[in-house]
């Protein structure tokens, strides 16, 4: 697009020094021409600028504007001048040639574009008698313009489409060998606490009803939940994944978590997954140092397009005035969540527990 | 003295809640039975609380157990062993009185009982969330306030919590939650009507039999 823009931009001075001539025999009529035909490209630019690429209908309009200036200004020049520099509607034609090469699919519709652009130019010259060599010269110029470009232009999409298949094809490929590693830690998961859990109690000699054993069992009771509830929901998403493997570490650690989610996006991008993810972990370790509390909760709700995880507990809490307590949170959670174009909000009273709340507004944000 | 009811079809639960009944103050255990057919065919109080498994091995219909129970008398707590949210909401739209893991313990249940026996609603953060990602056909309309209470309660803050981060009384963000459950009653009542219930259409858009995994 911005190479079929400089071409036209490189035609532009000789087009405007034209106004300065006066072999026209009409110097009205050619002033006129120029002026919209300046106009009629700043507005196929701006339509394009907003677009992203060129609408089939402009482009045939401008074939269409560059089949009749080759007819117009063609027959405004004097004898023996048609294939000098004044008449420039030949560059227009190159352009709307190249045009119609680049942008218009099939092959079919932009040959019939460019047979159009011959036609005209062909008619101009027969009817201010130029000779066929002048003629064949200036054919040659438009076709070449609009086959290269079209080739080159098809060649590279053809490229980029391999290239997005052969990275959908790895990315597909990873993701299942994640799949089958996450199985796997789960298996050995199981095997070294629920199982291991049930045979002490199946044994017998083990106080299944003491504190410590309770809470043994609560802890991986809220795993076992979560795995039928991650196996039952649609794909939980690269998010979802991680938010799992964060909660099983500070499980790890003694914590009891609650986990609910929504259906997370899919396509999150890597960083913002290990963003939230890791500033969720620093909020976890957190309410095990701090909060004097052995539970928490970890709430992922879609927001838009983006996602908000929150971290919440219910112990002592802070006074976000006194500082020193909440800085460190703060500080590593919110620097995290800022690198990835997030934001994190730290809330917090004596008493009335501590929330963190990582929000990530989405690509497009 | 609270009456209390139980249909759950988990023998080891059952036998769990009496061992604790037997010692609870303020409340005694009437009934108990694996599926609502069978508690109904009981001699039973007709009042007082009814604990209801979400998810019974029978297959029945969560939403029509809940409301089967209310028109015999009683006010019913919907407890499940992991929430399913979809079921979580139709059973709040057929007029439950809250919503409860099984993972609380005891002493958060036997609040929670004595909570609807005083006729009030139990909110836990799994109904509120229930309710933000309720997508059922029928589910009613909730304001941006109402969501950001939801949000908010759902998350696990207090109500408290909750009211100070909106910039409310907690008074008021108590009143949204009440705004919520009205709403779900409304929205409900077409859907759960006594007389309707035989024929009923399926407006849910839910399947009936329990999953593989469920309680």
């Amino acid at each position: 697009m911005v190479l079929l823009g400089l071409q036209r931009l490189s035609y532009a001075p000789p087009v405007a020094l034209s106004l300065t001539s006066d072999d026209y025999r009409r110097g009205t009529l050619n002033t006129v021409l120029v002026v919209l035909t300046f106009g009629w490209n700043a507005v196929l630019f701006r339509q394009v600028w907003r677009r992203g690429w060129f609408a089939p209908a402009l482009v045939w309009l401008d074939v269409a504007w560059s089949a009749g200036l080759l007819l117009l200004v063609t027959t405004n020049v004097p004898r023996g001048l048609e294939h000098e520099p004044v008449n420039w509607s030949e560059r227009m034609s190159q352009a709307a040639a190249a045009l119609a090469g680049a942008a218009l699919a099939p092959v079919g519709l932009a040959a019939l574009a460019v047979a159009g652009l011959l036609a005209a130019h062909t008619a101009g010259t027969l009817a201010t008698g130029g000779t066929a060599a002048e003629l064949l010269s200036c054919l040659n110029g438009i076709l070449w313009f609009a086959v290269i470009v079209g080739f080159v232009l098809r060649y590279l999409r053809r490229q980029g489409r391999a290239l997005d298949e052969s990275t959908r094809l790895r990315v597909a490929a990873e993701s299942a060998r994640a799949k089958s590693v996450a199985r796997l830690a789960n298996y050995r998961a199981l095997h070294d606490t629920v199982l291991t859990t049930l045979v002490a109690i199946a044994r017998g000699g083990l106080d299944h009803r003491t504190d410590e054993v309770r809470r043994r069992c609560a802890r991986e009771a809220e795993y076992v939940r979560r795995l039928c509830r991650e196996d039952a929901e649609a794909e939980p998403g690269d998010l979802g994944d991680k938010l799992t493997e964060v909660i099983a570490g500070a499980e790890a650690l003694g914590l009891r978590i609650r986990y609910q989610r929504d259906a997370l996006p899919a396509d999150l991008p890597p960083e913002a997954v290990e963003g939230l993810g890791e500033a969720a972990r620093e909020a976890l370790n957190n309410v095990l140092r701090h909060s004097g509390t052995d539970q928490a909760r970890v709430t992922a709700l879609r927001t838009g397009a983006g996602v908000t995880v929150s971290v919440v507990d219910r112990g002592r809490g802070f006074d976000p005035a006194d500082g020193p307590t909440g800085f460190g949170l703060r500080f590593s959670v919110r620097h995290r969540m800022s690198e990835i174009g997030g934001v994190a909000v730290v809330d917090s009273r004596p008493g009335e527990g501590t929330s963190v709340e990582l929000t990530w507004p989405g690509a497009d944000a | 003295m609270i009456d209390l009811v139980v249909v759950d079809d988990d023998l080891m639960l059952r036998e769990g809640l009496r061992g604790w009944l037997a010692g609870a103050s303020g409340m005694r255990l009437a009934a108990m039975a694996g599926t609502v057919d069978d508690l109904l065919a009981q001699p039973a109080p007709g009042s007082g609380v009814a604990l209801l498994d979400l998810m019974l091995r029978d297959g029945s219909d969560p939403a029509t157990n809940v409301v089967r129970l209310a028109d015999a008398g009683y006010r019913v707590l919907v407890i499940s062993v992991w929430p399913d949210e979809r079921w979580a909401a139709a059973t709040f739209a057929a007029g439950a009185a809250g919503y409860l893991t099984k993972d609380h313990d005891l002493d958060a249940l036997g609040a929670a009982i004595r909570q609807v026996a005083a006729g009030e609603t139990v909110y836990t953060p799994e109904l509120a969330f229930a309710c933000l990602r309720d997508e059922r056909p029928n589910r009613p309309v909730l304001s941006p306030r109402e969501r950001a209470v939801l949000v908010g309660y759902a998350s696990g803050l207090t109500l408290g919590a909750t009211a100070r981060r909106l910039g409310i009384r907690p008074e008021t963000a108590k009143t949204y939650l009440d705004r919520v459950k009205a709403k779900y009653r409304e929205a409900g009542r077409p859907t759960y009507t006594k007389l309707d219930l035989a024929n009923r259409v399926r407006e849910d858009g839910l399947p009936v039999e329990s999953p593989e995994l469920g309680t």
